[in-house]
């Protein structure tokens, strides 16, 4: 599998959709090959029980259906549960009726060049904009020993400066010789997703 | 005979003078001989003799003794085992049983056909054959001619008694006192003796060569002379000499020095012990790659598909890895390639290495960094086996070892991870430092 870092790119929700297209003019400026449209849905059903059930579908696994568990203190390990597709329909129908669940999507375009791909997506709640995600995956190496090439990348190709700060705790934490799994972009999305839902929060108690 | 022939051996000169070596003598007779030896000696050596005369004439005597001597030991170990043994009591009186049983037999067998009364005394037995009477017609000498073996029979008897009273212990210790005697004459004769003078075979008349003269004065430790007197122990020792210097011009493994002492044969027909040492079983190239890797990282899996012919996997932690196809150590094909997480695990869980490890003829690799890796690997192959020969797998190893840190490295030119989408994917080939294709010196 191929190793992928998720950039969280912090940037008011205003100039979004600009910054959005000068990334995508200047990787296309490299003349890569153009994939079909990406896409990442999480559903988060909140519980009685203040802890809540996370779900992650993404387009490059497009049969699986990941699951975890939020944990109750930040420390804690996260375990990530991967299923068939049926899993996915199975919990929306029985945590339906509850409690209205809180969903985010995240749609965007993706670009092969060379031995690199790009997948550059806005997030988007209840089709407003919330933020703007760029991940990168390296094919050759399944390793994160490969950090400094990708980062290089970014820094180099999307005139990203201050790339380390963009990156999860969970990367940085991360050994240099670990080896890759898909679980692990999944917990990157849940890192950035849960900094984005506690932002809104925020504001939306600094409004009220 | 001195005056017949010419040329006389001292020898034979002196042997006359000498006591005569008797064969078989009898131990009444031995014994006197060896008392009467120095009186004889004493009275026919009075006139005056060269002194290399005597020398010999005294080893003669000495050979004399060593012969009597032997026939006295040998005499003495026959009959010890046989003088306390009851055993040949009774032989002796079966065998004297058997002839007078004959002889019973021989006069019954005359009296049935001559009727004629006879008594059983042997003098009669020797009658009874003359009785015949084809026989009597003949002349008397023919009857004593028949009598002899009856004598003989008699004298063995006599022997036979004479044995008793020779294995008496009397007897034998006086024997045992007698050669002890002459053993003290011999040690008084060697003592006697005088160092051997050496005489060259080139006195007067060769000219003395150069390499003769050397060769002589190593060995007798002296400038060249006609005539050295050179005793046994000083030999031994220059020769010890010589042999030590061989020994440590041996260990210094200074190859002009052993190059004069290989023989012809092994010059001719020189070892190629790379060809001796073929690895037969994939452990044994198992063991021998991972020791030249030297790093506990690095994974080796060889699988054996023919006698000759290996496929072997040296994969590396960053999950790929160098699939190489040898035919007894010498690299045939060479490639690079990435691994699957999946493929780990079934390495780790010690499936027979001959299903995993195979060689894809026509596999292409999908990523650029592999691609760019083997056409590197393929040149450094190449470099390899022209500088190297047959050896070139331990100096492709050693280089190939160093692409452990394939993306975490930086060029040593422009000092970055990635040109053109690929990091470094070439070593120098003496240094070892990463470079960029295009970033590298030829």
């Amino acid at each position: 599998m191929p190793i992928t870092y998720v950039f969280k790119i912090s940037i008011a929700i205003d100039q979004i959709p600009q910054f959005r297209e000068t990334l995508e003019k200047r990787i296309q400026a490299l003349k890569p090959r153009q994939l079909n449209q990406f896409q990442v849905q999480a559903v988060v059903f909140q519980a009685t029980n203040q802890t809540a059930i996370h779900q992650y579908l993404h387009s490059d696994y497009s049969s699986t259906c990941f699951s975890l568990i939020e944990p109750s203190t930040p420390q804690q390990e996260i375990k990530v549960l991967t299923g068939d597709i049926g899993l996915a329909s199975l919990q929306r129908r029985i945590l339906d009726g509850e409690k209205k669940a809180l969903q985010l999507d995240l749609i965007g375009s993706a670009f092969k060049l060379g031995d690199f791909q790009i997948k550059i997506g806005t997030i988007t709640q209840n089709s407003s904009n919330r933020g703007l995600l760029v991940e990168i995956s390296y094919c050759a190496s399944n390793n994160n020993d490969a950090y400094g090439v990708i980062i290089e990348f970014v820094e180099s190709h999307l005139g990203l400066s201050n790339s380390y700060e963009m990156l999860s705790n969970y990367v940085k934490r991360k050994a240099p010789t670990a080896n890759y799994t898909p679980e692990d972009t999944i917990i990157q999305y849940y890192d950035h997703f849960n900094s984005l839902r506690s932002q809104t929060s925020q504001l939306r108690s600094q409004i009220n | 005979m001195a005056a017949n022939v010419p040329i006389v051996n001292p020898a034979q000169r002196m042997a006359p003078n000498m006591m005569p070596v008797q064969t078989q003598p009898p131990y009444s007779q031995q014994s006197q001989a060896q008392h009467q030896t120095p009186a004889s000696t004493q009275q026919q050596t009075n006139p005056p003799v060269d002194p290399d005369q005597k020398k010999i004439q005294d080893m003669f005597e000495a050979i004399n003794l060593i012969a009597n001597l032997k026939e006295d030991i040998n005499t003495i170990l026959e009959n010890v085992g046989k003088a306390n043994s009851a055993n040949n009591y009774s032989q002796l009186l079966s065998s004297q049983k058997q002839i007078l049983e004959a002889n019973l037999d021989s006069i019954k067998s005359s009296q049935a056909t001559n009727q004629t009364s006879s008594v059983g005394t042997p003098a009669s037995v020797s009658n009874a054959y003359s009785q015949n009477p084809s026989v009597n017609a003949q002349n008397e000498p023919e009857q004593n001619n028949l009598n002899e073996p009856n004598e003989k029979q008699v004298n063995l008897n006599e022997e036979e008694a004479d044995f008793f009273e020779k294995t008496d212990n009397k007897f034998m210790n006086s024997k045992i006192g007698d050669i002890n005697k002459s053993l003290v004459e011999l040690e008084k004769i060697f003592k006697d003796l005088q160092p051997v003078t050496i005489l060259f075979p080139f006195q007067g008349s060769t000219t003395i060569q150069p390499w003769q003269a050397d060769f002589y004065s190593v060995l007798l430790e002296q400038t060249f002379e006609e005539k050295t007197t050179v005793t046994s122990s000083k030999m031994i020792n220059n020769y010890r000499y010589l042999t030590k210097l061989q020994e440590n011009c041996n260990l210094t493994n200074l190859t002009s020095y052993k190059r004069f002492q290989q023989s012809y044969a092994e010059k001719k027909y020189p070892k190629y012990k790379s060809y001796n040492n073929r690895l037969m079983k994939k452990e044994e190239m198992e063991k021998t790659v991972s020791a030249l890797l030297g790093n506990p990282d690095i994974k080796v899996v060889a699988a054996q598909k023919t006698e000759h012919q290996f496929v072997l996997d040296i994969i590396m932690p960053q999950n790929f890895k160098f699939v190489f196809l040898l035919f007894d150590l010498n690299v045939e094909r060479l490639q690079v390639r990435p691994m699957d997480s999946r493929i780990l695990k079934i390495y780790t869980s010690n499936k027979p290495s001959d299903e995993i490890c195979f060689y894809d003829f026509d596999y292409k690799n999908k990523s650029n960094v592999f691609q760019r890796l083997e056409e590197n690997c393929l040149f450094a192959w190449v470099f390899f086996k022209t500088e190297f020969g047959i050896n070139h797998i331990s100096n492709l190893l050693k280089w190939i070892k160093n692409f452990k840190d394939l993306f975490n490295a930086k060029c040593s030119r422009c000092e970055k991870h990635l040109l053109n989408g690929i990091p470094p994917t070439w070593r120098d080939l003496k240094t070892y430092e990463p470079y960029h294709d295009e970033c590298r010196i030829f």
